[in-house]
């Protein structure tokens, strides 16, 4: 089945079964090996991408129900600004997750802040409630993903931070 | 690999813009599969290719299944409608109840995908949110080429059977009537998919005017098809003064008590002790106003 959609602000097009989970299609299709595959459930979180701006589990999501969609993994993502005060945040707050969460837990910050811009501490333990490695500490989480909101309340505002 | 790159899918897949040309469709190949969030059916397959009947009709781009539309009395709801979409409507308009019921659905970016329509149309499972759906009175609208109806949910998705579709019929839109309740409370206990014998949910409502019960309903649902309500326990609590008195309280418990001895063979003693234990704890959280 011939799918095109759109990965990461290009149009693409490609020859896969419908029944292949969109996961395996990025990394094995496209090579976009900073999203993991994990539980195939939903459950972990690793596979996490952006579908039509909103957070989606790229495993459970068959390769036809991509026709059509904006999808964006962490590869496209960390080609914007905001990519790089998570980054910093992370820094600033001393939260190192692993490797093998990072791309889910970034993009969980992204869709987080992009429906609550300034979050209390239950709405990010609630955001981030869907990527469930223990790798790094929630204290430093929660503090992190306020810097990156602050952050990003001052890029709005045209301020440097 | 080699297996891999030898694989031919099966599936035919379908993707109506609209709600004639989904009916139409249905009623050609009523054994095809209604597919739109599809996060429960990949859930229940872990592995790397999902296997799907020979037909799927794709509803994510069926415009009326997408739409929430409310009037004085009711929402109504698309059957299409993402979980986290309807969340975002708010409290003011979604009962507390099932707010809270739906915010316990999955993770955030399951519950962008996962809908209401899909939560309903599990035949074998009547899922986490299901008691709170029967004590607001929802009702669902089922249409087929030339047909519509609006029936309940307790007809539609009656305890201990399977779901009430007939062929070629598509549920479209969820209906949630408006209704004051002076106490709601959602309770749910244990991961219904990893330990399905304990799993329970809880949903009660109660309505409270100087001091007495003037309405009040309660369900638990486990994570089959069994779910426990005693309307004769509710008529019981009707027009009895808050707090109810201990007395009192003995001749409800034990009705209670009577109600699920019925089910033993439906509950498992642990699940029987927990519904009574959150019985007890939601009649102390009625208090005077």
């Amino acid at each position: 089945m011939n799918i095109n959609f759109s990965l990461n602000g290009k149009n693409v097009s490609v020859d896969v079964e419908p029944e292949k989970r969109m996961v395996d299609v990025l990394r094995e299709n496209f090579q976009l090996t900073r999203t993991k595959a994990g539980c195939y459930a939903g459950a972990c979180g690793v596979c996490s991408v952006l579908a039509g701006g909103r957070l989606a589990c790229s495993c459970l999501m068959p390769a036809f129900t991509a026709r059509g969609a904006e999808i964006v993994t962490i590869e496209g993502y960390s080609r914007s600004r905001e990519y790089a005060d998570i980054l910093k945040a992370f820094l600033e707050a001393e939260y190192y997750p692993c490797e093998y969460c990072s791309a889910g837990r970034i993009l969980a910050i992204e869709a987080l802040l992009t429906e609550h811009p300034d979050p209390s501490e239950s709405e990010i333990l609630t955001g981030m409630s869907g990527i469930t490695c223990q790798c790094a500490n929630y204290t430093s989480l929660v503090k992190a993903v306020e810097i990156a909101a602050f952050a990003r309340k001052m890029r709005r505002r045209g301020r440097r931070t | 690999m080699a297996e891999e790159r030898k694989r031919v899918s099966r599936s035919n897949i379908y993707a109506p813009t609209n709600l004639a040309e989904l009916l139409s469709l249905y009623s050609k190949l009523p054994s095809a599969l209604i597919y739109n969030g599809g996060t429960h059916i990949l859930r229940e397959q872990p592995r790397k290719y999902v296997q799907l009947p020979a037909n799927v009709i794709n509803v994510h781009r069926v415009q009326e299944l997408g739409k929430i539309t409310r009037t004085e009395r009711h929402l109504d709801i698309g059957a299409a409608v993402p979980i986290g979409r309807i969340l975002e409507v708010g409290s003011n308009v979604v009962p507390q109840a099932l707010q809270q019921a739906l915010s316990s659905i999955g993770t955030p970016a399951v519950r962008n995908w996962a809908t209401l329509g899909g939560n309903l149309c599990i035949p074998d499972r009547r899922m986490s949110t299901f008691a709170v759906y029967l004590l607001l009175d929802i009702q669902v609208e089922l249409r087929k080429v030339g047909s519509a109806r609006w029936i309940p949910l307790n007809r539609f998705a009656a305890p201990d059977r399977k779901i009430d579709l007939q062929r070629g019929e598509v549920l479209t839109r969820i209906r949630i009537p408006f209704a004051t309740w002076d106490l709601q409370v959602y309770q749910k206990m244990d991961r219904e998919l990893q330990d399905p014998n304990n799993f329970l949910s809880f949903c009660g409502l109660a309505r409270v005017q100087r001091d007495v019960i003037t309405d009040i309903r309660f369900a638990c649902a486990t994570s089959g098809t069994t779910v426990v309500r005693s309307r004769e326990v509710e008529t019981e609590l009707v027009g009895r003064r808050v707090p109810v008195a201990p007395r009192e309280l003995a001749t409800i418990h034990e009705l209670l008590d009577g109600l699920l001895a019925g089910l033993s063979d439906r509950l498992s003693g642990f699940q029987v002790g927990r519904i009574q234990s959150i019985f007890r704890w939601f009649l102390g959280r009625l208090s005077p106003e």
